[in-house]
């Protein structure tokens, strides 16, 4: 498998990762119903930005998944991540997260946030393992909360 | 935590460790009958049946059943409104071994083909109603439902005899057999042993989700004779309240839910109360038989309390007969809690449950210590604790929020072939995650004050969003939608959408898109506000802010009053 920064000419594999999820997937992906990827969206995914940081894995050709962190503010970002259908349980996202980790720590950010569903129990298996805990349960989701600098791990935060 | 709070705060005689003996459900009906036979059991339109009238509709119920081909491990669908053939049926069902599976008159179609395929119900009994017949009638041959047993309202001018030649009942060429026919027998059923209470299915009661459609709770007898008997264990005062044999009730909620099933008519058949049945909700009507009926029993949700206690001309009425009032199903205004004692004298009993605890989880003892805002007190032979919210698998001291569970003989066996559902719903030490996030206090006494599942409560009834948000998304001009609950005076809250449209779509009217989806939504679910957005309010990654949307309408919402009280 094959981790890298996302590029522009990765849209086109982007959008498979994404039209091959399930309704379920897509609901936990985004909150709501969605069939349809607004081309816009998806580019803004792929495209060098200074306030996203983005991986995307590939077998071959064959694109697996992609994690993305969209910054919050000058020390935080939230989380975004998506596994293709048929390439569940491969480790898949715990490899796009790890590479998505140490980049962010690179680029100086300090806080990596989640929103999940609840229910969404292979988030909560992956956040676990990746040492993020919930900081906040609102309703039907949690915020997760990963420290990226020990200083943000000494205060708990 | 502590051990059991709750217990010192039992009002003696009613004790928290009481015996909960489990038996056949049909046995209550059997008991009462022996026990009560001459007195009224069912008055409906008009009509009364004794307790020894109903036991023989019962019984003659179950050998037409049997007839049809019912006995153990045979599913029999009820889609019934309130009349005697609920109580008939259902009795009946279980005589002769079957399983009865609820069905809502408030369903949409595809709920209800869902329900029949899941439950493998195989025969239903429906009345020839235009908001009943219909929907089933195309469900006949396509999948497990092979009989229709069709009464009709002009049934009761034959009740409760219901005289006749006997002749064995028989479907027609269409898979359909009249009411008529399934009690044209002498009652002679074949008594089934039904094993052990507490694995033997007795009730499979639909429940909905956050996610997908429903699914079916698996109620035992002994779920439910446990549940029967927490109720009368709650009831119990010196001197007595409830006298066994000379109690009347209103009927009034849906028989098909399980708070109206367990809480009403069996907690009333064991007591050998009198039920007058109401098919429906109609104020007027239901202060009327309030007062002129002198009902001594009464149990309802919210939406009713709320009507009855600004009914115009309440002065005028009489309702100091009521001795036993309950509220379920939704949280009760407290405002209008303490109105009904003004009015009545009598205390409006709160409690907390739902569909998989048949539905009992906590009652508001009828003496001693009561507390406002409290839902109450754990019932006999539960036992509460509360998971950290944070932390599933731990549970948080007592006085800490953290998400209801519960254990007791109440507690359903599982959902129906879904045993993912069923292992997600459970801790592991095999207590049932509620959804709901109280705290207790050092008295025991429980109080809600958030629900971890994206739930609302609208008259009574639970109401998912998402099916909401599913069932508009499918609307050609609708590109994102969100729904949320707002505050409704009568219904406690309704769905609200927030939509976006797609690109060069026209907006379309609250009616319009009510129209659109009477077939996939229930009519308790119904949308009941739109608002058209360009876009709705998402994190940076893209994910809907629903409390955004929340805040918004709640800063509404105050921003009027304001505006309203300058």
């Amino acid at each position: 498998m094959l981790v890298r920064s996302i590029e522009p000419s990765d849209e086109e594999s982007y959008r498979a990762i994404l039209e091959s999820t399930t309704a379920e997937d897509r609901y936990c992906r985004f909150f709501h119903r969605v069939d349809h990827f607004d081309p816009a969206e998806v580019h803004r995914f792929v495209e060098t930005n200074p306030d996203i940081a983005g991986m995307i894995a590939f077998e071959g050709p064959v694109p697996l998944g992609a994690a993305h962190a969209v910054r919050l503010d000058a020390e935080s970002a939230e989380l975004a991540i998506v596994v293709a259908r048929n390439a569940r349980h491969l480790g898949v996202g715990v490899a796009l997260l790890e590479a998505l980790i140490a980049c962010l720590k690179e680029r100086g950010f300090h806080r990596l946030l989640a929103c999940a569903l609840r229910e969404n129990h292979a988030f909560e298996h992956l956040a676990k393992r990746a040492g993020f805990h919930v900081e906040q349960a609102d309703g039907a989701t949690f915020r997760w909360v990963l420290a990226l600098t020990a200083d943000e791990s000494a205060a708990g935060r | 935590m502590p051990e059991a709070p709750w217990i010192k705060s039992y009002p003696a005689p009613a004790r928290w460790d009481a015996p909960l003996p489990l038996s056949p459900v049909y046995e209550i009906l059997d008991t009462a009958a022996a026990q009560f036979g001459d007195r009224p059991a069912v008055e409906f339109m008009g009509k009364r049946a004794t307790y020894r009238q109903l036991h023989a509709l019962a019984n003659r119920a179950a050998k037409g059943f049997q007839q049809l081909g019912v006995r153990p491990g045979v599913h029999v669908g009820l889609f019934l409104p309130n009349t005697p053939h609920y109580l008939v049926a259902f009795f009946g069902v279980l005589k002769a071994g079957g399983v009865v599976v609820n069905y809502s008159p408030l369903d949409a179609a595809q709920v209800l083909a869902h329900k029949v395929e899941d439950s493998e119900t195989s025969i239903l009994v429906t009345l020839d109603l235009p908001m009943l017949l219909p929907q089933m009638e195309p469900l006949v041959g396509h999948g497990p439902l092979r009989t229709l047993v069709v009464g009709g309202l002009a049934d009761l001018a034959r009740f409760p005899e219901f005289e006749g030649p006997h002749e064995d009942a028989k479907p027609d060429a269409n898979g359909r057999v009249s009411f008529d026919a399934l009690l044209a027998n002498d009652g002679a059923y074949t008594p089934y042993p039904i094993g052990d209470p507490a694995e033997t299915l007795a009730v499979l009661q639909y429940t909905g989700g956050t996610t997908g459609l429903p699914k079916g709770a698996m109620l035992t007898h002994g779920n439910l004779t446990a549940a029967t008997s927490q109720y009368i264990e709650t009831t119990k005062v010196d001197p007595p309240v409830l006298i066994p044999g000379e109690e009347r009730t209103l009927l009034v909620l849906p028989l098909f839910h399980i708070y109206s099933l367990t809480a009403v008519m069996l907690l009333c058949v064991r007591l050998g109360a009198e039920m007058v049945i109401h098919i429906r909700f109609e104020l007027e009507a239901v202060m009327k038989d309030l007062a002129e009926k002198k009902i001594t029993v009464f149990m309802g949700v919210p939406t009713m309390f709320t009507a009855l206690v600004s009914y115009p001309g309440l002065r005028e009425l009489d309702l100091t007969s009521m001795k036993y009032t309950a509220s379920g199903g939704a949280p009760l205004p407290l405002e209008v809690q303490q109105r009904f004692k003004e009015i009545t004298g009598s205390e409006l009993n709160e409690g907390w449950g739902m569909t998989e605890t048949s539905p009992s989880g906590t009652f508001s003892p009828m003496r001693g210590m009561r507390k406002p805002g409290s839902c109450g007190i754990p019932v006999p032979g539960a036992t509460l604790k509360f998971a950290s919210v944070q932390e599933p698998n731990t549970y948080v001291p007592l006085g800490e929020r953290g998400e209801i569970c519960i254990k007791g003989p109440n507690v359903m066996k599982g959902y129906w072939k879904n045993p993912e559902a069923t292992a997600d719903a459970m801790t592991p030490d095999g207590f049932l995650r509620t959804g709901d996030v109280a705290y207790m206090d050092e008295d025991g006494f429980v109080f809600i004050v958030d629900r971890i599942k994206d739930m609302l409560l609208c008259g009574g009834f639970n109401v998912y969003p998402r099916n909401i948000e599913e069932a508009i998304y499918t609307h050609p001009s609708v590109a994102e939608v969100s729904v949320i609950g707002i505050p409704d005076e009568y219904r406690g809250q309704s769905p609200k959408a927030f939509i976006a449209l797609k690109s060069g779509a026209a907006p379309f009217t609250i009616e319009e898109i009510k129209e659109f989806l009477k077939d996939k939504l229930g009519k308790h679910e119904m949308v009941q506000v739109i608002e058209f957005r360009d876009s709705l309010p998402k994190t940076p990654v893209g994910k809907i802010l629903k409390t955004a949307l929340y805040e918004e309408e709640a800063k509404r919402r105050a921003s009027a009053a304001e505006t309203a009280t300058v």
